[in-house]
């Protein structure tokens, strides 16, 4: 009887450690918080959603948007130092209509949902924090800016060169898009600078899986 | 065993399933279940989800406790079992650095890692640790070093002691220089300048203070805007030196000119803050103008106006040029004030620092930074009183040849408080709290009283666990322009406690000890004052170098904090040697007539051992010895701070050996043993309690038989003896305001063994008055005296007789090694060291006495800066045969004694006046006095053996140096 009890006790543990599977795990800290394996998964399938397009599945595909969350979580952090006001209730309803008209390559929104697997509050926060963060570059890097003149003929003769043909807009013409461009560029530049400021300055660690050959048996928590 | 167990299962089979089991891999973690538990999103017996997953994921590790947490999840007959698998966060403990002899010192290493107690311990900040020690080891001429760092894991408090091992190469030298700019310097000048010598040690401190020289040595030529910096520096590794490129570059000579006034270079220097900085700013010239100006309008030049220039004739020259014009010197005759009716005019006067002239300050005192300064004293005090629109105007009219000075205020009405609301507090309601707001309805609205109010609330919510407690307010119109609605608003926050406290670094100390001084007890909240005095006992204790007080995990979100008590023990043994002597009028040992004391220093050396913390129990035992021609002495003493765990009572025990000569009339050597408790019974009041025994000895030559009983050589006296002290002075070796009272009361008994009967009263009253910021007055009173009983001792008749005199003469049941000997620099400066009173009638030495009384005045005052001050002083006093012949008569009396001789009474009135010079030190003012007694006693000496009767008399005046204060 005894030998039996201690058989069934052995196979349930067995068992266990053979269906255990990992569901969640920390893999970032960023400053005083952690971003989770689930939050990666859940990211990419929210820019497969903004994109309209498949959800690549490849390990370095991960490594990037888990980078690009990690940014995400920097930029957040100093949106909330410079006390930009957040999008009010009535912008976010209003967000969360033009959402619902929009398309999503062939299918419109609702059906994107059920197809990227994400639900309508992840993807509003998603689109709610895009909006948030154009807000705060456009005030923190563009706002001042100005394109010069001298700029200007330098970037009109990069895009149509030295001397333009006969389809090439004049430069008058093509100033507004092309000042537009060099502020984009510019903007970008700065942005980057500043995210590579902001790693530097903050706590940033990847974090690998445990090992746990070193981790002693298992509790229990009633 | 797939057969047995079933598939693995996908997220789509176990979200939504109920959670079986919940269990935390290993078992032992950094909180307990308890403290777990509530801190998941997910519940046994609950539907799975997977957004629960990730914000318990989430909940966990803000706690800080964790450094990386995964969760597993299987199926199970009941549902889902859910595991998270932990690793613990780590906290920095101890931090040394070994292998490295200074500079840099230790302190130095261990602040250059950053590495703060209680702080999470990472990668990174490992990495810039051993960056930074690196540097700095580098910066000191320690070269190519390698950096072990060693860390020792304590998992049951997640405690990391980090100990960096160091080797490095032996330190660099002083290499080649080589110089770039256009200072004109050789290298060999520079290094003159610099004391930069080939072969010298390179330590960054040499370095600097190269610099700082060369930078100097330009400043001092008029480039005050010379620039001398480090442009490269490498390391030789076959010589180990250190060559450095400097750049040293003069920029524009600056000269300073004044026209209109002649002032000497230090007072230049002192008006002109141009000269300190080194620079030529705007805003330094405007500085050094106004202060131009103010002084010589303290001078009587109120009209006096002063312009500045920057004139620049090249590049490399440039001059600043004061233009002064002084205009008529006169006095400020008047100094009126209009408009005040709020406030009575003391109040006002007593902000205001112009004055007009008086006979001892004629010109008055005037400036117009004087004046500015007094306009925002008479503003401010109103604007506290809530006079917002309070306006005052000042005018100076000279046109009639004096000046005039008024001040018209117009107060305006005060804006009150018509209401007052606090939000915010509901956790800890403010109007339940021990201190009053400044601010109340129906009082003045001021930003000042809102200001108090807030530290008052901030620093209470601080002391009661809410450390992120944060405090507003606003300020409502009413109808009525002069009535307001204020408005307090406080958040919280959370409030945190304790949850134990970690003690760390004891090696000989025992545990009890730190224990007894922890305020810091589990569930308490967090305070910071509780921190900040548990530091202060622990310093207290005297056993510990440092103390380091901080909270673990301090950015993590649990509620309960550990705090860890991180100490470093001080070194056990101390040593001390110091020279010192006494100056006086000092006899020789060979000499036993009194005539031979002679004004001469008698030097003396002190050795001392102490052994601190013994037994680790904070106890000291202390041998202490003492070796001078007057004196050979050594003692021992024991002390506990704290008898019987209690802070309030401390407890010596001491033995002493002691080889005297009392200046001018005996020797003799003492054995003696003290028992006393300190009782501290508040701030300004203690009390000891005190058994003495001694065995006092006297040398049969040095003193005449006649004055000691025939049994009496050697004498054991047992005291029981009890003293009250209150202190109320400001500063004990330099007192400017407060009292000092004492009574000793010591009683000698056969019933405790003492040979002698007899009462001893000791009193002492002080006190301190400051007339002005720096002139104090002091005085003090003592009053002593004996009460012996028991039979009189026998004298020996063969010798002679002491007593042959009508006048008193000291009780022979007082031993002659008791009684009260005066005179001093600490006691009446009209005699010498223990000079005063009863003499011998044949030796003529002094003899002592059974009763004393000195009052001594002196006014304080300052001579010279803030170290050297002056005294003028008047002591009366004198040491008198008994109580019952304590006289405050001025006059000698002289009368015939037995044998037709005349005999003079010593039981008067001295009195003595003098001046002396105080020198203030760290450790307390080195004294001079000169004391000139006026009556300074006669008496005569009859040795006998065909040796004639002679009078003498102590000398008018009297020199005394010493250390400290008299009183």
């Amino acid at each position: 009887m005894l030998r039996r009890s201690l058989l069934a006790l052995v196979v349930v543990a067995l068992c266990e450690s053979m269906t255990a599977q990992m569901i969640d795990r920390t893999v970032a800290i960023v400053e005083d918080g952690t971003i989770t394996e689930s939050e990666v998964v859940l990211q990419r399938r929210l820019e497969a959603l903004a994109n309209a397009a498949e959800i690549i599945d490849a390990a370095d595909e991960r490594e990037r948007v888990l980078d690009r969350l990690i940014d995400q979580r920097l930029i957040a952090n100093d949106i909330r130092l410079t006390g930009l006001q957040p999008m009010s209730s009535d912008e976010r309803a209003n967000l969360l209509a033009q959402l619902q008209g929009q398309s999503f390559g062939s299918v419109s929104f609702a059906p994107a949902l059920r197809k990227y697997g994400v639900s309508e509050a992840q993807a509003l926060e998603f689109f709610v924090l895009q909006v948030e963060f154009s807000r705060y570059v456009e005030f923190r890097f563009r706002t001042g800016q100005t394109v010069g003149d001298e700029v200007l003929q330098q970037a009109y003769r990069a895009k149509y060169g030295r001397t333009p043909d006969r389809d090439a807009p004049s430069l008058e013409l093509a100033a507004p898009g092309l000042r537009n461009e060099v502020l984009d560029a510019r903007v970008e530049r700065l942005l980057e600078q500043h995210i590579r400021q902001l790693r530097a300055d903050h706590r940033v660690v990847r974090l690998e899986r445990i090992d746990r050959s070193a981790i002693t048996q298992p509790g229990r928590v009633p | 065993m797939a057969l047995l167990c079933g598939q693995a299962a996908s997220s789509a089979e176990w979200e939504g399933q109920p959670v079986d089991q919940i269990r935390f891999v290993p078992r032992a973690q950094p909180l307990t279940e308890k403290e777990l538990l509530p801190l998941l999103s997910i519940e046994t017996g609950q539907s799975l989800a997977a957004e629960d997953i990730t914000q318990s994921v989430h909940s966990l590790f803000s706690t800080g406790r964790f450094a990386n947490i995964e969760v597993d999840t299987a199926l199970t007959a009941a549902g889902v079992s859910v595991i998270f698998y932990t690793e613990p966060s780590w906290f920095v403990g101890s931090v040394t650095v070994v292998g490295v002899e200074g500079p840099p010192n230790l302190n130095q290493l261990v602040n250059a890692t950053s590495l703060r107690l209680g702080e999470v311990y990472t990668p990174r900040k490992e990495a810039d640790a051993l960056g930074s020690l690196r540097d700095l080891l580098i910066d000191n001429g320690l070269m190519s070093p390698l950096i072990e760092v060693v860390v020792d894991r304590h998992t049951e408090d997640q405690q990391a002691d980090i100990q960096f091992r160091v080797r490095h190469l032996p330190r660099a030298s002083f290499g080649r220089l080589l110089l770039t700019g256009d200072a004109g310097w050789s290298v060999s000048e520079a290094n003159l300048i610099a004391e930069w010598k080939a072969g010298k040690e390179f330590t960054f401190e040499r370095l600097l203070n190269g610099l700082d020289r060369l930078r100097q040595e330009l400043r001092t030529q008029g480039y005050w805007q010379a620039d001398v910096s480090v442009v490269a520096k490498d390391h030789d590794p076959d010589q180990n030196v250190a060559n450095l490129v400097i750049n040293a570059t003069k920029g524009p000579r600056i000269e300073v000119r004044l026209e209109g006034v002649e002032l000497s270079e230090a007072r230049r220097r002192t008006l002109l803050p141009i000269y300190d900085q080194g620079a030529a700013d705007l805003g330094l010239m405007a500085e050094g103008a106004r202060n131009l100006r103010d002084y010589l309008q303290l001078k009587g030049y109120l009209d006096a106006k002063v312009d500045f220039q920057l004139e620049r004739d090249r590049v490399e020259q440039a001059a600043v040029v004061y233009r002064v014009d002084r205009g008529r010197r006169m006095n400020l005759a008047s100094v009126d004030i209009r408009g005040v009716r709020y406030f009575d005019m003391q109040t006002i006067n007593e902000r205001v620092l112009v004055r007009p002239g008086t006979l001892r300050q004629r010109r008055g005192a005037f400036s117009t930074g004087l004046l500015q300064r007094d306009v925002d004293a008479i503003r401010n005090l109103y604007l506290l009183n809530g006079f917002r629109d309070v306006q005052i105007l000042s005018n100076l009219d000279t046109s009639r040849g004096v000046g005039e000075l008024s001040f018209v205020v117009t107060e305006g009405r005060p804006t009150i408080v018509d209401k007052l609301t606090v939000t915010g507090d509901d956790m800890y309601p403010i109007a339940g709290r021990y201190f009053q707001l400044a601010s109340a309805e129906g009082q003045a609205f001021s930003e000042s009283h809102i200001a108090t109010d807030r530290d008052l609330i901030l620093s209470d919510y601080l002391d009661s666990g809410y450390q992120d407690a944060t405090f507003s307010w606003t300020v409502t119109p009413t109808a009525d322009p002069y009535r307001v609605e204020l408005a307090y608003n406080v958040i919280e926050g959370s409030q945190l406690f304790i949850d134990r406290a970690i003690v760390s670094g004891l090696v000989q100390t025992e545990p009890e000890l730190v224990d007894s001084q922890l305020l810091l007890s589990p569930d308490a909240p967090l305070s910071q004052t509780a921190m900040f005095e548990t530091q202060r006992r622990l310093y207290d204790l005297g056993v510990f170098t440092k103390v380091d007080i901080e909270v673990q995990n301090p950015e993590g979100e649990e509620a309960r904090k550990t705090l860890l008590v991180r100490l470093q023990e001080a070194r056990r043994w101390t040593f001390g040697f110091g020279p010192g002597g006494e100056f006086g009028r000092i006899a020789r040992a060979s000499d036993t007539n009194v005539d031979s004391a002679e004004l001469r220093f008698v030097p003396r050396a002190t050795v001392e051992v102490n052994r601190l913390n013994l037994r680790g129990k904070g106890h000291t035992i202390s041998f202490r010895s003492r070796v001078s021609e007057l004196q050979q002495r050594i003692l021992f003493s024991y002390e506990n701070p704290r008898w019987t765990g209690s802070e309030k009572w401390k407890m010596t025990t001491s033995g002493l050996v002691d080889r005297f000569r009392n200046f001018s009339t005996f020797s003799g050597r003492k054995l003696e043993g003290v028992f006393q408790l300190e009782q501290n019974l508040s701030k300004p009041s203690t009390a000891l309690y005190r058994y003495t025994y001694r065995r006092t000895t006297l040398d049969a030559s040095s003193i005449s038989a006649a004055l000691v009983p025939v049994d009496g050589r050697a004498v054991r006296t047992a005291l029981i003896s009890g003293t009250y002290i209150q202190d109320r002075r400001d500063d004990p070796t330099d007192s400017t305001r407060g009292l000092f009272n004492s009574v000793d009361l010591s009683f000698a008994s056969k019933y405790w063994g003492s040979e002698p009967d007899f009462a001893r009263v000791f009193s002492q009253n002080s006190t301190y008055y400051s007339l002005t910021k720096r002139v104090v007055l002091a005085r003090t009173t003592q009053l002593g005296f004996f009460l012996p009983w028991g039979k009189t001792p026998t004298l020996d008749p063969a010798e002679g007789t002491e007593t042959d005199t009508p006048f008193g003469v000291p009780d022979s049941r007082i031993p002659l090694v008791e009684r009260f000997f005066g005179g001093g620099p600490s006691a009446n400066r009209g005699f010498s060291i223990n000079e005063a009173g009863p003499r011998s009638l044949t030796r003529g030495g002094p003899i002592g006495g059974g009763a004393l009384f000195l009052n001594s005045v002196e006014l304080r005052f300052p001579v010279m800066g803030d170290s050297t001050s002056g005294v003028l002083f008047h002591d009366a006093g004198n040491v008198f045969s008994r109580l019952s012949n304590l006289s405050f008569d001025p006059r000698q009396a002289v009368a015939k004694n037995d044998q037709g001789d005349d005999a003079v009474d010593f039981d008067y009135m001295v009195h003595a006046l003098g001046l002396g010079l105080r020198y203030r030190t760290p450790i307390g003012p080195i004294r001079v006095d000169v004391g000139y007694s006026i009556n300074p006693p006669r008496y005569y000496t009859d040795p006998g053996e065909g040796i004639a009767r002679t009078q003498q008399r102590l000398s008018h005046v009297q020199f005394h140096f010493s250390l400290g204060q008299t009183f």
